[in-house]
């Protein structure tokens, strides 16, 4: 396990507040708009897809025994997901299942929050917790 | 009675176990990716 705390999944912090924020956006945010707003309405959604999505798919993967320990995510592991989700959300959808729209900018906002959420989940300051000990920061 | 398949120890039960993992994987990820994508 590399020199990180431990991955909480759906306790992770950052994958609380990116939820809460897309239901926010979602419930109440986006119906009280009175202009469509390009980034309110789709962009956002779009940024969270990395921070919201990733923890339940790295979560089901921990369970099944195929991700080896609770590593915050890893480079390979965004960018491997992002790999699938770039041509399921804006080729297979719009193209095959007629469903969401093909906008390139989506594409950019998945890799921005991806990149971000790799950041934050990798930040320096997590390297001075200590590893298996649930987040203890070490006197 | 005699098995159509012999029996899997060894090797090949633990690499017919992890195909077993990723296809669940396989499976979940595609459920998921269309949860995301209706839902959205």
């Amino acid at each position: 396990m590399p020199l990180s705390g431990r991955f909480r999944y759906g306790r992770d912090p950052l994958f609380l507040a990116g939820l809460a924020l897309y239901v926010f956006n979602r419930a109440w945010l986006k119906p009280h708009l009175h202009h469509y707003s390009p980034f309110f309405h789709g962009h956002l959604d779009d940024c969270l897809l990395v921070p919201v999505a990733l923890p339940l798919y790295l979560f089901v993967y921990r369970r099944l025994g195929l991700r080896p320990d609770d590593a915050p995510p890893r480079w390979w592991e965004v960018a491997l997901h992002l790999a699938v989700w770039c041509p399921f959300f804006k080729w297979f959808g719009p193209v095959v299942l007629h469903r969401s729209q093909a906008d390139p900018w989506d594409l950019l906002c998945y890799i921005a929050g991806g990149a971000v959420a790799w950041a934050i989940w990798n930040r320096p300051a997590r390297r001075e917790l200590a590893p298996g000990l649930g987040g203890v920061r070490l006197p | 009675m005699t098995p159509f398949l012999p029996p899997l120890t060894g090797h090949a039960a633990g690499w017919a176990v992890l195909a077993l993992k990723i296809v669940a994987a396989m499976g979940f990820m595609g459920a998921a990716n269309l949860v995301i994508l209706y839902a959205s």
